[in-house]
């Protein structure tokens, strides 16, 4: 039997990659509710936002400063690439050719991090180093405090969606896109919106994977598969669902390993997802 | 609404950047291309105006596979430097002598993709598109299998610069033609970071062993059987997910189980791996016996109370001998921007001691170089960058066809360096 | 009307037949050139794995887990003709009914799970069964790869006989196979039940309500793909000799990813469309693999600027040149004609 210090540690781990995979659950959701299409080079944005951290604390900048600009700096991103890239043109299948114009951007993005950022390690600075005292249990204290901004983030964005006028258009159109035209929201600026909070999101999951794990060109891919699973598993373009989603994810590949050993903690996450979906084909909190 | 030309000139503009990134790579390629064809396009240029007065001046080519594309890209390119700083170490000594004649070195690089088909189709055109006689290179056992199925059967001798786990079957064997392992099995040093421990560690004897789940189970009994005979004991062991990057679940158990010392098995991670037993807590000696650089654990885990009482297994490059030191001043001089990478060391071992055993044989000829270097099993019989090195393996692998040479061990103090020398392999 | 069309017919008929003949001819005007024939064979393997996923498309389903049933017929192959001691014939058909049978099983409840969800589904299986063989290392070897697997038997042709252990002879009997898997989808997709699928798509309700079933027809195709895709896992095991089931093999999630774009590139709506992507995107990558490390970018631009300039792939572009040309002549032949708004 397992001690309650290595319960807690695996918890409160658990709760932390939760958390993480929120934050990128946010960003898919609301580009998949809004715009409809499946954004597979949202690592690469994640990877990026986290690079941009690192190259500007190389400056002198302090690391908090660093992840407020590089949220904005994938912000903007987003909104150019949502321009340029993912506007809907006629005569297309937009799930089908978003997956491939992302998975383009995917290949480009991360070959350009591999060739231009270098091949030395880098390693962002830590937010907060030593470990916190839990009821007996040493649990890193960075975990604790990415917990902390990932809650944050979560509460100003719900709140953004809930009380604003654009939030309001933003929700409405998720929910029903040809509804809130006629209603004359436009689809567009929803986009623009949508892909500008996702990247930003993004961004301060890298910034923060980046810094508790480690800074790689290729960091990107894991995370923004679970942030998939995550949004499916708590039910597509819901917010409650996603950090649903996310914290059974999170609890999953915190506890798992602890626990039952590297196989089963591979395995058994896929398998309860598939379940899951087979008895919920929409999700945990999904509707029709 | 958006006017249609505004989207038309907006997509140009994205067609222009793309095109413009894709001339970008294509012109630092050209440039790339440009450096390495030098001993090429130098040589045959000798030829011409300085005839030689015994035998020629030739070019040996020598096909390079690592994956440069995908999750193993960084360490692979950084791999692909050793290589081609020796090419440019021999271009300026004016080649190297081989039987009467003089040889250029082109290394040929080619790209893997890190899979079993990438390394099919790379050896397929290093063999038949540019007729070399010698590849080496490739990181995973599967990319290993994959080249030496094309190399074999064209009589291409394959030197593999990795194995991660010996014995493995796609590791050297007696039935096993034209294929030889020139970089060192990967649990050759653990006895000698046990014997290092013993020494500076005497109440230290509880072990917690962490290791990846891709079949370490060979050397991690060779790790407890050279524990036990120490008078030492290994408490705990964890496997952890090929792939995974938090290692927080994985030291959970292995600090819950109260080691003194622990072990990180043969890990490119054991950097993360250091910073979560930390971070729970852990505060004896930690073990790395992969060659992941001393230096890399400083720049990622920073915190001077975590960088203490770490062993590790590589290259100090903050006291290079000095063949690493060359090496090192090269690379800073080709790549100003970018901070050294010590797998560049072992990297240029592989073409180096393929050249050392045509010189002894005389030939170019892959069968005559692989006889020739299956005989130079006295220490010393070869150099490497670590040392004097020799061929071996005939007791465990049947066969002398692996690379034997000592070992680095490092010790990182309060953030600091500590270099504690090199270590010849002793037999267990 | 029936003339042009006759006409055209016959011209592709023609084509098809062309193609045929030089794709049978290729190793004597590569002149046994190893290299491009090893890129060719792998090349036919995933053609086929890239059509089996262009059949789920027919259903209006984005499968991301046909990785997972090659993978069953690549490690079923191995394993019948490692351990099972059979014969590299009934081994491929094993192999392909294998995956048939493990996506029967699964094609009922699978099904019922639409749109984004049913593409997570299938990823998340295909990765399941990645995992599966990755820690059945007993069985499969694990993640160091299974070592060995042997080539097909020689065959006795007209008192010749012909080894398959070199890509030269191997080539033949991809391609052969690939052509005949290629016929039967084809086949499948020109049969009648293929309008019934298409009743499907454009709306499963009113197709269910005037009493097709929907369901079973979906279960046909899933397994047939399926089937197709453990076939090309099969000619790629006895190909490659040995099989790993790495996150950066051929079975990993990536690979799903790219397969979906070959096809995509290619143009789905058309059955060439899968043998187009796949082969324009594999010749580049070969043409472009000096650039090494800066390869995936022009992949990426590739695939990037055909989405946006060519709705249909590149299989449209003929169609959309005609297109092109027709509206020109008529803007010049009646000029107040509005703008042509395709939707």
């Amino acid at each position: 039997m397992k001690s309650f210090d290595v319960w807690m540690q695996a918890i409160v781990n658990g709760i932390a990659l939760g958390w993480l995979y929120v934050l990128m659950a946010m960003g898919l959701t609301l580009m998949l509710s809004i715009m409809g299409i499946l954004q597979l080079a949202h690592g690469e944005i994640y990877m990026m936002g986290a690079f941009l951290v690192y190259y500007l604390t190389r400056r002198e900048i302090g690391i908090y400063p660093a992840i407020v600009v590089s949220m904005a700096a994938m912000a903007v991103l987003g909104v150019i690439l949502e321009r340029v890239l993912f506007r809907p043109r006629p005569g297309r299948d937009v799930a089908l050719t978003s997956i491939v114009i992302s998975t383009g951007l995917t290949l480009i993005l991360s070959s350009a991090a591999v060739v231009g950022f270098g091949l030395y390690t880098k390693s962002l600075p830590p937010l907060i180093s030593g470990s916190f005292d839990l009821f007996g249990a040493g649990v890193p204290k960075d975990r604790i405090l990415a917990i902390g901004f990932s809650v944050v983030a979560l509460i100003l964005l719900y709140t953004f969606l809930k009380r604003t006028r654009l939030g309001l258009a933003m929700v409405a159109s998720a929910q029903n896109r040809e509804g809130s035209f006629l209603k004359g929201i436009n689809p567009n600026h929803m986009s623009m919106a949508a892909m500008a909070i996702g990247c930003a999101l993004a961004a301060l999951a890298g910034a923060l994977a980046g810094s508790i794990l480690q800074l790689h060109p290729y960091m990107g891919s894991l995370p923004m598969i679970n942030g998939l699973v995550t949004i499916v598993l708590g039910g597509l373009g819901s917010i409650p669902g996603a950090v649903i989603g996310g914290m059974i994810l999170g609890l999953l590949n915190g506890i798992l390993p602890v626990m039952f050993g590297a196989a089963a903690a591979s395995v058994a996450p896929l398998v309860i997802v598939i379940l899951v979906l087979l008895f919920r084909p929409k999700g945990i909190l999904g509707h029709e | 609404m958006m006017s249609g030309k505004k989207s038309v000139a907006l997509l140009c503009v994205f067609a222009l950047l793309v095109s413009l990134g894709v001339a970008v790579a294509a012109c630092g390629e050209g440039e790339e291309a440009a450096t390495t064809a030098a001993p090429t396009t130098a040589t045959t240029g000798g030829t011409e105006t300085t005839t030689a007065p015994v035998g020629e001046t030739k070019t040996l080519k020598i096909g390079g596979i690592m994956g440069l594309t995908g999750p193993l890209s960084i360490p692979s390119l950084a791999f692909m430097r050793g290589w081609e700083i020796y090419a440019d170490v021999v271009k300026e000594a004016g080649g190297v002598k081989i039987g009467n004649d003089t040889y250029m070195i082109e290394i040929i690089e080619e790209d893997s993709k890190g899979a079993a088909e990438g390394a099919t189709t790379a050896a397929s055109k290093l063999v038949n598109q540019d007729q070399v006689q010698f590849v080496m290179g490739a990181m995973l056992e599967t990319e290993v299998a994959a080249i030496y199925s094309v190399t074999q059967p064209a009589g291409v001798l394959y030197a593999t610069a990795n194995i991660n786990i010996p014995e493995h079957a796609s590791d050297v064997s007696p039935d096993k033609d034209l294929f030889v392992r020139l970089a060192v099995s990967p649990d050759e040093n653990q006895p000698l970071d046990l014997d290092y421990l013993r020494e500076n560690y005497p109440d230290a004897v509880k072990i917690g062993v962490s290791q990846p789940d891709i079949g370490y189970e060979g050397m991690f009994d060779r790790l407890k059987a050279s524990a036990e005979k120490r008078g030492m004991e290994v408490v705990h062991a964890e496997k952890w997910a090929w792939g995974t990057t938090d290692f927080i679940p994985t030291y959970t158990n292995i600090v819950a189980s109260k080691p003194d010392i622990i072990f990180a098995m043969n890990s490119g991670q054991a950097n993360d791996q250091l910073k979560a037993a930390r971070q729970l807590g852990f505060t004896g000696p930690f073990v790395s016996n992969s060659p992941l650089g001393a230096d890399v654990f400083l720049v990622t885990v920073q915190d001077p109370t975590m960088l203490t009482d770490v062993i590790c297994n590589s290259p100090d490059v903050t006291h290079p001998n000095d063949a690493m030191k060359a090496l090192m001043d090269r690379w800073t001089a080709k790549w100003p921007n970018d901070g050294f990478v010590s797998d560049a060391v072992h990297a240029y071992d592989i073409p180096w001691i393929l050249v050392q055993a045509m010189q002894k044989a005389g030939s170019t000829d892959p069968a005559v170089v692989l006889a020739t270097l299956e005989a130079m099993t006295n220490r010393g019989d070869l150099q490497t960058n670590e040392g004097p090195g020799y061929m071996g393996g005939q007791d465990r692998f049947g066969v002398n066809r692996v690379l034997y040479r000592p070992f680095p061990i490092t010790r990182i103090m309060n953030g600091e360096l500590e270099f504690a020398g090199f270590f010849d392999p002793i037999p267990e | 009307m029936s003339e042009t069309k006759r006409g055209r017919t016959v011209a592709k008929a023609a084509a098809v037949v062309v193609l045929v003949v030089v794709v049978f001819l290729m190793p004597n005007i590569l002149s046994g050139n190893k290299y491009w024939l090893t890129i060719l064979t792998l090349l036919a393997i995933n053609v086929l794995l890239v059509s089996s996923l262009r059949s789920v498309i027919l259903i209006n389903e984005i499968s991301l887990g046909h990785v997972g049933f090659a993978l069953i017929g690549a490690y079923a192959q191995a394993l019948l003709m490692m351990k099972g001691g059979l014969t590299f014939w009934p081994s491929l058909i094993l192999s392909g009914l294998l995956a048939a049978a493990v996506a029967s099983l699964l094609g009922h409840p699978f099904l019922k799970v639409r749109g984004i969800y049913f593409s997570i589904l299938t990823l998340l299986t295909a990765e399941t069964f990645r995992l599966v063989v990755y820690y059945w290392t007993g069985l499969t070897g694990g993640s160091l790869g299974l070592v060995g697997v042997p080539s097909p038997e020689p065959v006795t042709l007209f008192g010749r006989t012909v080894e398959f252990n070199t890509v030269n002879t191997y080539y033949y009997l991809a391609v052969g196979v690939v052509v005949i898997a290629l016929l039967i989808l084809y086949h499948f997709e020109r049969a009648y039940i293929n309008f019934q699928w298409r009743a499907i798509r454009d709306d499963s309700m009113l197709a269910g309500a005037l009493g097709i079933n929907v369901v079973g027809f979906k279960m046909v195709n899933f397994t047939i793909s399926a089937f197709m895709a453990g076939i090309s896992g099969g000619l790629f095991a006895a190909f490659q000799h040995n099989l790993s089931p790495d996150t950066t093999s051929r079975f990993g999630v990536t690979m799903s990813i790219y397969l979906l774009v070959y096809m995509v590139v290619g143009g789905q709506t058309r059955f060439i469309g899968p043998l187009i992507g796949t082969a324009v995107l594999t010749l580049v990558a070969e043409a472009t693999r000096s650039i090494a490390e800066y390869q995936p970018m022009v992949t990426g631009s590739i695939a990037i600027l055909v989405m946006i300039f060519l709705p249909m792939g590149l299989a449209g572009i003929p169609a959309q040149i005609q297109t092109w040309l027709r509206k020109r002549r008529l803007r010049s032949a009646e000029a107040p004609v509005g703008g042509g708004t395709e939707r």
